[in-house]
């Protein structure tokens, strides 16, 4: 008669509940370890909430004060940035545009170069034509004027250094000269309607906006456009809309993104993002040793305990399990607890940055920033914890992993 | 009919500078149900033979076969699986898991088998009267006595119905009441569950309860008596 090799199937809830039971054997050990990983998650979860505020702010920056979410130019436009390569958007390209859900607003710009003069003075400006109301709509520019009024259909405003170094105020004839498009002659005189402080010094020395017939009509180029800034509710529903966009435009036009338009600030994101990872590695590398060595010692003491199981009829294979769940059970607690720990302060500094004071704020304002330590909601930076602190987890997991398989059962017997 | 047969055993250590045989070529046989006791001095090979029939060590040489099937040249997982369905293991350190309680430890063999939590609770309830303490149901291992613990590690050694249980100085550890109270309990369960029991120890009190004695020295059968229980005195 021959013994029957039943296959074993169970166990796997007995394990899970041995596995957290043990857990609990030494509390004050397993506390110090989930504390460090609470503690972990909450600092990388704090700062990663800041730093996305901080790039959500940048990117808003971009998009909400001059870029859009992205642009339709003239398909030689991103290599010459000239008003020959203007274009006329056609009614059924803007009907188009109208109907996609995704775009909130569809704004015109005119841009170019001229000379402008007051009295003796002259400087090198920018000409931006828009319309009044979709460009308001879209950069809140009528919140921006510090002097006169917002105009409507014509007259200028002018930028607060701009019109400080030609010596301008509200009311005065600012004299424009220009080449138009295909090279006549451009030249006007314009009523200055109001005086505006953007956020961007450079914008401030050298802007001027006009309306778009005006400048339209400036430049001799009627009905032309550089761009169409399209906004959309969200990065995301632009991105979904993109296809559709392209799909409308023709030959001669390009659709670019702001990210294509300014990969410097994408670059910098970037890096920054790279150097927050490598702080962030560092850190939950220290708190990887720091829960190996709880491991190493967990094992050591319970060598016997282990041979035992071995010895009874537990697979090494279950065995490892049960350890790794019990890396595991930490690492749930720890991300746990850490979220439960970051969510109160991330809301309340969502609501309430932190405003930067003194030279710092200054030096903020200066280069275009508002002076605050944004944060932000971020579902990105909270999987990021869950992400690394499984992969930790994980690798810790090897140590015990790799014992397991080596325990013998004649341990067991004798102790 | 015989349930383990041990043919020409050889284990030698070389873990010392100088090998130490602890198996020299031993032959024997126990039959089902019997209650068996090897004894014999510290060193003499004892614990070796119970490790190598029960599969948790390999012979240098021999054959262990356990109702027709070789035990020594099962692989590892196989061997685990052996011990899980067909040996009841009773140890000197009771080593029972400490965060489980001691119905938890009764069913923990069972809950690896697979075996349904209905029957599992069935079996433990069952085995927990048997060994006389159905009130520790729901203590943990740290809150019973030494003797209460040898209990629960006697019922969970019984709790797969296995075909035998090796029993490594079960009563070492205990004081003379809570061991002799322990013996007639596994006489009591030879009996009923017709189980056969394989003790290595220097207790007379287990050898004088055991049906069989093996006297080991040397790593080499000395005497193999089928004896009355009054027969041995150390």
């Amino acid at each position: 008669m021959s013994i029957p090799k039943e296959k074993t199937s169970g166990g796997t809830p007995g394990v899970m509940k041995i596995a957290w039971r043990n857990l609990w054997r030494n509390k004050r050990r397993t506390i110090i370890t989930v504390s460090s990983i609470f503690f972990g998650v909450i600092f990388s979860a704090i700062m990663g909430s800041m730093q996305e505020g901080s790039y959500q702010k940048m990117i808003e920056n971009v998009v909400r004060f001059y870029a859009g979410h992205a642009q339709i130019q003239h398909v030689k436009y991103p290599d010459q940035e000239s008003i020959n390569n203007s274009f006329v958007p056609s009614d059924s390209l803007m009907a188009s545009l109208n109907k996609v859900d995704e775009i909130e607003e569809v704004v015109p710009r005119l841009e170019s170069f001229a000379l402008a003069s007051s009295g003796q003075k002259t400087e090198g400006i920018m000409v931006m034509g828009v319309d009044p109301d979709k460009e308001d709509r879209m950069t809140e520019l009528s919140t921006k004027v510090i002097e006169g009024n917002y105009f409507q259909k014509d007259g200028a405003l002018v930028g607060k250094e701009l019109a400080g170094n030609l010596g301008l105020d509200v009311g005065d004839t600012l004299v424009m000269i220009s080449q138009g498009y295909h090279g006549v002659s451009a030249f006007g005189q314009y009523q200055v309607k109001g005086i505006f402080s953007h956020p961007n010094p450079e914008l401030n020395r050298r802007l001027v906006y006009m309306p778009l017939p005006e400048a339209q009509y400036f430049f001799q180029a009627f009905g032309n456009v550089t761009s169409l800034a399209l906004v959309g509710a969200s990065q995301k529903a632009m991105n979904k809309a993109l296809p559709e966009i392209r799909s409308m435009i023709n030959n001669d036009r390009v659709l670019r993104t702001w990210q294509e338009m300014f990969p410097a600030v994408l670059q910098q994101i970037e890096s920054d993002r790279a150097t927050a990872l490598i702080m962030k590695l560092i850190l939950y590398l220290v708190i990887g040793f720091g829960i190996l060595g709880t491991v190493v010692m967990m094992m050591a003491e319970r060598q016997h305990e282990f041979s035992v199981m071995v010895a009874v009829g537990m697979h090494r294979s279950k065995l490892a399990l049960m350890l790794l769940m019990e890396i595991l059970w930490i690492g749930v607690l720890g991300v746990i607890s850490g979220f439960l720990g970051t969510m109160p302060v991330v809301s309340w500094f969502v609501n309430h940055p932190i405003p930067i004071t003194g030279q710092a704020g200054e030096w903020m304002k200066n280069i275009g920033f508002e002076p605050y330590m944004f944060f932000a909601w971020d579902v990105g930076v909270f999987l990021q914890q869950v992400l690394v602190v499984f992969i930790l987890t994980t690798l810790v997991s090897f140590y015990p992993f790799i014992r397991a398989f080596k325990i013998s059962p004649v341990v067991s017997v004798k102790n | 009919m015989s349930i383990i047969t041990i043919k020409d055993l050889y284990k030698t250590y070389n873990s010392s500078q100088v090998p130490v045989h602890a198996l020299n070529g031993v032959d024997l046989s126990f039959e089902e149900g019997e209650f068996a006791a090897i004894v014999g001095p510290s060193g003499s090979g004892k614990t070796t033979l119970l490790n190598i029939i029960g599969g948790l060590d390999d012979p240098n040489r021999g054959q262990i076969i356990i109702d027709g099937t070789e035990v020594n040249k099962l692989s590892k997982s196989e061997k685990i699986d052996f011990r899980l369905h067909h040996i009841g293991f009773i140890f000197q350190a009771y080593n029972l898991i400490p965060v489980l309680t001691a119905r938890e430890n009764i069913e923990f063999i069972l809950e690896l088998q697979g075996v349904p939590k209905g029957k599992r609770r069935k079996r433990s309830t069952e085995l927990l009267q048997a060994v006389g303490i159905p009130e520790k149901a729901d203590i943990r291992p740290r809150q019973l006595s030494g003797g209460q613990q040898q209990r629960i590690a006697v019922a969970r050694a019984l709790a797969s119905r296995p075909r035998f249980i090796l029993a490594d100085e079960p009563t070492a550890n205990l004081d003379s009441a809570s061991a002799e109270n322990l013996l007639s309990i596994m006489e009591d369960l030879n009996e009923k569950e017709k189980t056969t029991f394989i003790f290595s120890t220097h207790d007379s009190r287990v050898v004088n309860m055991a049906r069989r004695v093996v006297m080991l020295e040397d790593g080499k059968i000395k005497s193999d008596e089928t004896t009355q229980q009054e027969a041995f005195s150390e």
